[in-house]
């Protein structure tokens, strides 16, 4: 059976999940910006418009902001989860089979509906994310992933599609593919087309009429496929099992900037213990941890930042390991003299935790801590994060 | 809205999957401000009808922007 896809996108989601609350600022700009480091991380239509750019930071474009009374967002991520679960949730009655792409992106499954109307069924599941949820979302669709996403971004753009593009019904293809730029396909980044441009490959049409061969040496099998995938052969499916997780992470700039041990150690250690949190979540333990620190680079003075990745002694997702390795490898890359805009941690090395091997020198009851972190996450469920916390997080709740 | 039941500082519940019909109560945006208001849908006329007597029916005119939030179906009231 032939495949077809639909990739429904939601439409500058975080701003949008701002106005389902604020509909006063319909119509108007508005920007997200980032926690603590305020850069840019959403815009409505309205801000594009004013030429602000993804990722700036907002000092920069504090005149702009001000002269067109552009409305400014710090984010708010548990507010964009639970919108992004509403979405996923209304996508999934319209079809069983659906991979969460990412927070505000899935891709849809459409075999067995070829008998109605792709498009109508586009517009109705847009019709009904519009009216359950308040957000506006764009729905290409098309035989391959690759070329959902090519549909879904002349939905996004083209005002008279009604936010709904079906590449299977579409008489031209070959003109639309000269459209789009070479470096918006997706998995062509600019790396890839400055490749790719001195050889006349300008266009995703051009792409796809290349050489396999050529592709092939140049970019790999991933390359291959990807061009494979523009040609409307299907060669990457629904994952509907998200592939096991590769890394933790838990990163963040402080409120203020840092600048004794005293704090840092206090910082590193709360973020240790929502990564364990995380990890114990997933029912995964970890064999590496790394820390990160730096100063901020958008201000004046002495500048540094460090990472340093250590393997554990022991495979573990007991906070207390964790922590302790942590404390020892910030206080190894650590210098004075220094202000600290951010410091992160990050697991990696992942194996399921009833998959851990014992460690013969190990002196630890392993069943006491399990029984402490299972109390120490069930406190924290039901009263709320960080009501109980180790010591080295210091004695105010994070 | 105290004639529907529904007090200052009052929780309530949305059902935004509801199509609102004429006679339930709504939470609206019109002209970007929320209100909860019932709704009146008779022919092509849409009115917002307050249920406290000291204010007047609202008209929606077709230049206003007027969109319906949710339905409401329950209000939560603190003692």
């Amino acid at each position: 059976m032939r495949p077809i896809f639909a990739l429904v996108d939601c439409n500058n989601f975080y701003a949008s999940c701002e106005r389902v609350f604020n509909p006063k600022f319909n119509g108007q700009p508005i920007v997200v910006l980032s926690n603590n480091e305020g850069c840019v991380v959403a815009r409505s239509n309205e801000a594009k418009a004013l030429g602000i750019g993804m990722g700036v930071p907002e000092f920069q474009i504090r005149p702009l902001l001000r002269a067109h009374h552009v409305q400014v967002f710090s984010s708010n991520y548990t507010l964009y989860g639970d919108m992004s679960q509403r979405v996923m949730e209304t996508l999934e009655q319209f079809c069983p089979d659906l991979e969460v792409y990412s927070i505000d992106e899935a891709f849809l499954s459409l075999v067995g509906f070829e008998r109605q109307n792709l498009s109508n069924y586009g517009r109705e599941i847009r019709r009904t994310v519009k009216q359950w949820t308040g957000i506006s979302v764009s729905v290409g669709i098309a035989e391959t992933k690759t070329l959902a996403k090519i549909a879904n971004r002349v939905a996004k753009r083209t005002p008279d599609t009604g936010g709904v593009f079906d590449l299977l019904a579409c008489r031209d293809r070959d003109a639309l593919l000269g459209r789009v730029a070479v470096e918006d396909v997706w998995g062509i980044g600019l790396n890839h087309a400055r490749l790719l441009k001195p050889h006349g490959i300008t266009s995703a049409q051009e792409l796809a009429g290349a050489d396999d061969r050529w592709i092939r040496k140049r970019m790999g099998i991933v390359g291959l496929r990807l061009v494979t995938e523009l040609r409307g052969v299907s060669c990457l499916d629904l994952e509907q099992c998200p592939a096991p997780k590769q890394s933790l992470t838990c990163s963040r700039a402080f409120g203020t900037l840092i600048n004794t041990l005293a704090e840092m150690e206090k910082a590193v250690s709360v973020y240790t213990s929502r990564v364990a949190e995380k990890l114990r979540r997933e029912g995964l333990a970890a064999a590496v941890l790394t820390v990160c620190l730096t100063t901020n680079e958008f201000k004046e003075g002495p500048q540094y930042s460090n990472t340093l990745t250590r393997k554990l002694p022991i495979v573990t997702d007991s906070t207390a390991d964790l922590i302790g390795s942590a404390l020892q490898s910030i206080r190894a890359i650590y210098r004075d003299g220094y202000y600290y805009k951010k410091a992160g941690v990050m697991l990696t090395g992942l194996v399921p935790a009833n998959q851990t091997q014992a460690d013969l020198f190990d002196d630890q009851d392993r069943r006491k801590s399990q029984r402490l972190m299972s109390a120490l996450d069930a406190v924290n469920d039901r009263w709320g994060g960080g009501t109980l916390q180790y010591a080295s997080s210091g004695f105010t709740k994070a | 809205m105290t004639g529907a039941g529904i007090h200052s500082g009052d929780l309530l519940i949305i059902d935004r999957s509801l199509e609102a019909v004429d006679g339930n109560v709504v939470v609206a945006a019109l002209d970007g401000e929320l209100t909860v208001k019932r709704l009146y849908k008779r022919d092509k006329t849409l009115r917002l009808l307050p249920s406290n007597k000291n204010y007047q029916p609202i008209e929606i005119q077709t230049q206003q922007s007027f969109e319906i939030w949710g339905v409401v179906t329950n209000g939560i009231h603190a003692l």
